[in-house]
């Protein structure tokens, strides 16, 4: 009897859950599928995608990213540049409030950047600034950077979020990673850190009041889970979602799915310090053997489009014309007898198996190495994929154990971020461990000056150079920014890969 | 082993079959088909084979299992597809037509439909049971002999050497095995041989206890104590008179293991530990299926229910065999 | 009893530190550091060295391992990837699998043992036939599969319960909504497992001497099934839960990635990933413990199941 009874007390509990109305949804909390945990919201340390892209929400720089990436005033009113290019001055605009009710001054803008200079801070945004030479604070609302060198990129360093430094001296760096208080639209109400965060808006906001009253910031590593958590409602917008999902929402007047072009470069590289792909005419075979313009297409969908340069479509310089006329063409039977004539010559050793090694956290680039080693065997040419963790990859990346890989890159949007750490012999990202002293000095040119057509002629000779010439990196696809969301969320367009665009100088996300 | 999952020298060309070989693999599974039906209803087959009464006791037994009888012919069919895949799949299970890679939904041309790359799902499902059973197999051998050496050994040396062997393999099944796969695999890379060696590594328990608590069973016997007296070498010992003891118990925790072996894998497929494309495993199919659930839900399914089929048929087996052979031993 | 009871407990300490030595010894196998990964394409020798430095990194290996066991005792161990103490970051996380794995429990003796017990009794009936019929298929089915059908279904096609997350505490409306769905997943396992057992268990005591003895005396049918069998039947099939509940802790790591579950298990995934050996270590390590004080509380309850058991 006694059993029967619990029985029937826990199915009553089971049908009343289960059929008890959905939460409400208002029209002023937003829900936000994300796609990894956020671990630290302190603007100076974050690296990690998910964490920048949420702190740009509680912090706000000194300039930010308008429409089309270009840059326009934030904290910052008006900025002035010395002639030299080594003196910047910012005029810091009054009445700037923190979380916390404190007003923003020049003294927190010298306390943020010399936090992230400092060695021992170990901050990965270090070298973005790593030219600053001094800052002075001149009076509350003027604040002078000093440079060492002229730096052209200079200005995309100013838009890292400024901490209130009363406040982190007080309370310490891990702290502020914790309970982060800035100037930006919105701060941190609650985080259950692996389940949600809840944003509420910033009413004394510089700028402009947030229509959203509450942002709720979910971590759903799945999309398989995403794309059923936006099908059943349980959030309004998502962000990762992979090629077969997006086709369902594409034809559904339920959903709106929006892109953007220009959110990072895939690309397949080669390592130039290990046989055989040292040899131009290995790597010449290899991409000609793999259809690249065929399958690109149809793999990435809407998720990307075809790349002939490394740099996305929305920067300067634009000479995919030529990139992609000199691009090697898919040729089978030229590849089949390369490689044919590479083993007769011993550079392609007997037992030889070319290891393609791609990250597994990136679906399409794991599709293309599948279809790309399927293309090589039947070009003759034995290969394996080799999916793994990024950090494995990584670090024998680093190490140059590994001939062919393939990458995804995102940065700031100047080609100085994008090409100098790639192709520079001692730069920080050349994994491909190339050199050649033509590209260094253009490289080196290129940051000196800031004369914009000077720039991008050096720029397009170094792309000319690496590409299609000495087939360092093979660009793929430019990755699309692509946001699903539910049709009532107004004013939500993806541009910047480095953000989420809810309130941002030209947008301020609303729902009907 | 390596032979059967040599799995590179399966791109042959877009159609691997000729007519004739058709001919010969459609009336070789004829053949083994009838030979089965005939093996599972004409009960009394093999009672001219008087040579092992154990083994006919445990046939007799078996054949009272419907269950167990129904899961032989199938695990027989799905060998049998494994080791055939080259001749009886319609398709190459990799070859791919880059003008048209898309998927369609299943049809008198693609019994399965066709995967995001156009593959025939079919063929792919009847190559993937050839990594499904080489990992289960291989994995259950190595997690076997582990396991069965230290439980021999620890019960029949007993005391310190027991204490401590069971200590070590508590502690080691104290780490949740998905886990400790998972940093395995981490630690030595992927590739099937460190999946074969991860999977295998984890569990050990069950084999080392199930081993030891024979052994303690066996070990006072007479004819045990008798080798010893005559001076046989512990190692004569174990392996002449313990070992073949602890057989039948041993087979039925295989057949076991091998259903759980297949789960792991293609649990670890789902954390994208699993066996590297394009090779067509069952649980990366699974995986990679999620993507369409919605628009292409046969992607998810036919490779899910080659997992579930498979792994049904080996625990029902294991079933049948543990009533057959002797119950109590594995309580 | 009571010595008993410290005496499993100081077990404790062995499984401390052995499991600890194995996980510190295989995460020193795995390629990779915490620096380059959290940096990514930021990366810069200088900035690698900093971190390295910071976290500790450039220490003699039994140096860290010694410091690392000391910080978790005290509870100081600190995270690299998550920027907070290790324990902190388990506590919070606990909670969920905790609630995730008693639900699950709770469904499956619900489920599993009344159908044992029914299958048992009638053995070889239609209910006998099909209910084992589809435990078996319980325990062929991957979990995360079922996991992924179950949102469909009732978060999609019959949009009734949500579909992923942590709604709150268990005893809340929306705390338990959002557990329904995991739970129900994470026990078709248990359910399958359980049932057989207890089918197998009530069959093997029915056939004991003293049974055929109460029967012949013509003692009820129903007080014997209930009264005699079920009770001795109680042992194999709780030692089956403990077995099934503490694997299930640790083993409900996919189910807590399909519903995005903030529980231990998806924390140690994220940890391997992001090569965070002092999240590693606790988290897995607070998985053992978990484990082993789950055993300890199945051999417990024997005692009161069964009084003639008695520990020394």
């Amino acid at each position: 009897m006694k059993k029967n009874f619990l029985v029937l007390l826990f199915l009553t509990v089971f049908l009343a859950a289960s059929f008890s109305t959905v939460m409400a949804q208002d029209n002023e909390t937003l829900v936000m599928g994300i796609e990894d945990e956020i671990s630290n919201l302190d603007p100076g340390e974050t690296t990690i995608s998910v964490n920048e892209r949420v702190a740009s929400l509680i912090f706000d720089g000194l300039v930010e990213y308008g429409e089309n990436n270009r840059i326009v005033p934030g904290i910052a009113e008006d900025w002035t540049v010395s002639d030299d290019g080594l003196e910047y001055t910012f005029d810091i605009r009054e009445g700037v409030m923190f979380h916390n009710g404190e007003e923003l001054t020049a003294e927190d803008v010298q306390y943020t950047y010399e936090r992230i200079l400092d060695p021992d801070f170990g901050s990965g945004l270090r070298a973005k600034v790593a030219s600053i030479d001094d800052i002075e604070v001149i009076d509350d609302y003027t604040v002078k950077f000093t440079l060492s060198e002229p730096y052209a990129p200079f200005i995309l360093g100013m838009t890292f979020g400024i901490v209130p430094k009363a406040y982190v001296e007080e309370i310490g760096d891990e702290e502020l990673g914790r309970n982060p208080i800035g100037a930006g639209p919105f701060k941190l109400e609650e985080w259950d850190t692996g389940n949600r965060m809840i944003l509420s808006a910033f009413g004394d906001h510089w700028n402009k009041v947030p229509n959203l009253k509450t942002v709720i910031i979910r971590p759903i590593t799945e999309t398989a889970t995403q794309a059923m958590e936006l099908r059943s409602g349980g959030i309004d917008f998502g962000v990762n979602l992979d090629v077969g999902q997006l086709d369902s929402f594409m034809n559904n007047d339920d959903f709106k799915v929006k892109t953007a072009a220009g959110a990072g470069i895939n690309f397949l590289g080669f390592n130039f310090e290990m046989g055989p792909t040292d040899e131009l005419k290995f790597r010449q075979a290899v991409l000609e053997a793999v259809p690249f313009d065929q399958m690109i297409p149809q793999i990435f969908g809407v998720k990307g489009e075809r790349a002939y340069s490394m740099l996305p479509p929305t920067l300067w310089p634009d000479d995919s014309e030529y990139l992609k006329e000199n691009a090697v063409k898919f040729n089978k039977e030229a590849a089949a007898q390369k490689f044919e004539e590479l083993k007769a010559d011993g550079v392609i050793p007997d037992d030889y198996v070319a290891e393609i090694y791609v990250s597994n956290s990136r679906p399409n680039q794991v599709k293309i190495a599948e279809v790309m080693v399927t293309a090589l065997n039947q070009a003759g040419l034995d290969s394996e994929v080799n999916s793994m963790e990024f950090g494995t990859m990584w670090d024998m990346l680093g190490r140059g154990e590994i001939g062919i890989f393939f990458l995804r890159f995102v940065s700031d949007p100047d080609p100085d971020y994008w090409l100098y750490r790639f192709f520079k012999s001692d730069g920080s990202l050349n994994r491909a461990f190339y050199e050649n002293d033509d590209v260094d000095q253009w490289l080196e040119d290129a940051r000196m000056t800031s004369d914009q057509e000077e720039r991008e002629e050096l720029y397009t000779k170094v792309l000319r150079k690496v590409i299609t010439e000495d087939l360092v990196f093979h660009p793929l696809a430019h990755s699309t920014q692509i946001y699903v969301m539910q049709d009532e969320v107004q004013g939500l367009e993806p541009g910047n890969s480095l953000l989420i665009p809810l309130v941002t100088p030209t947008a301020n996300v609303y729902k009907e | 082993m390596q032979l059967y999952i040599n799995y590179k020298n399966w791109i042959i060309g877009d159609k691997i079959w000729s007519s004739l070989e058709v001919q010969v693999s459609s009336i070789t599974s004829v053949i083994i088909i009838l030979a089965l039906l005939i093996l599972i209803f004409k009960k009394d087959l093999f009672s001219s084979f008087k040579e092992n009464d154990l083994f006919q006791k445990t046939w007799k037994e078996f054949n009272k299992s419907l269950g167990g009888k129904i899961a032989l012919i199938v695990l027989a069919l799905i060998f049998y597809s494994a080791f055939m895949a080259p001749f009886i799949s319609p398709y190459s299970p990799n070859a791919i037509d880059y003008s048209n890679m898309n998927y369609t939904a299943p049809s008198s041309v693609h019994w399965f439909g066709t995967d995001d790359f156009g593959r025939d799902i079919f063929s792919r499902v009847l190559y993937g049971a050839r990594i499904a059973l080489g990992v289960g197999f291989a994995a259950v051998l190595v997690n076997a002999s582990l396991g069965v050496t230290l439980g021999l050994i620890a019960g029949y040396y007993g005391g310190k050497a027991d204490m401590i062997i069971m200590r070590l393999i508590e502690i080691w099944n104290s780490i949740p095995f998905i886990l400790l796969a998972l940093a395995i695999i981490s630690a030595l890379g992927k590739g099937m041989i460190n999946i074969i060696i991860a999977v295998g590594v984890t569990g050990l328990i069950n084999f080392s206890r199930l081993t030891r608590s024979i052994v303690l069973q066996i070990k006072e016997k007479e004819y045990v104590l008798a080798a010893r007296a005559i001076g046989s070498s512990d190692f004569r010992i174990l392996f002449k008179h313990v070992l073949p003891n602890s057989i039948s118990s041993l087979i039925v925790l295989a057949t076991l293991r091998i259903g759980i072996s297949i789960l792991v894998v293609a649990g670890l497929s789902f954390l994208g530990l699993g066996i590297q494309p394009p090779t067509s495993a069952w649980g990366t199919m699974l995986n990679r299926g999620q993507e369409y659930l919605i628009q292409a839900p046969w992607m998810s399914i036919f490779p899910g229910l080659a997992i579930i089929i498979t792994v049904l048929s080996f625990n029902m087996l294991g079933d049948a065999l543990r009533d057959a052979l002797d119950p109590r031993q594995l309580d | 009893m009571f010595a008993y009871i410290i005496k499993r407990l100081l077990w404790l300490i062995p499984v401390l530190i052995g499991v600890s030595l194995i996980l510190f010894v295989i995460m020193e196998m795995v390629p990779g550091d915490p620096a380059s990964i959290m940096l990514g394409t930021n990366i810069t020798p200088e900035a690698v060295e900093a971190l390295n430095e910071k976290f500790g990194f450039n220490e003699p290996f039994h140096i860290r391992y010694f410091l690392m066991l000391k910080n978790f005792i005290t509870g100081e161990l600190d995270s690299i990837y998550y920027n907070d103490q290790v324990l902190n970051i388990i506590s919070r996380r606990l909670t969920a699998t905790i609630e995730l794995g008693i639900l699950s429990l709770l469904i499956a003796v619900l489920v599993a043992i009344p159908t044992g017990v029914i299958a048992a009794v009638k053995k070889n009936s239609i209910f006998d036939l099909i209910s084992m019929f589809i435990a078996t298929i319980g325990i062929s089915v991957p979990a995360f599969f079922t996991g992924i059908i179950f949102i469909y279904i009732f978060s999609v096609y019959i949009p009734i319960l949500p579909s992923s997350g942590y709604g709150g505490r268990i005893w809340t409306l929306s705390g338990l909504r959002h557990l329904i769905l995991p739970s129900f997943a994470l026990s078709t396992v248990m359910i399958a497992s359980t049932s057989r057992l207890t089918r197998s268990a009530m069959l093997d005591i029915m056939k004991e001497d003293y049974l055929v003895t109460a029967r012949s005396k013509g003692v009820a049918e129903k007080k014997i099934i209930l009264k005699h069998a079920f009770r001795n039947a109680l042992i194999p099939i709780i030692t089956n839960i403990g077995n099934q509940l503490a694997m299930m802790f640790g083993g409900a790591i996919l189910i807590e990635s399909v519903f995005a579950w903030p529980g231990v298990g998806r924390l140690a995934v994220k940890a391997v990933e992001y090569r965070d050996q002092p999240l590693v270590f606790g988290s897995i390590l607070i998985l053992s413990i978990l484990y082993v004080t789950v055993n300890l509380l199945v051999d417990l309850l024997y005692v009161f199941i069964n009084p003639r058991i008695s520990y020394k």
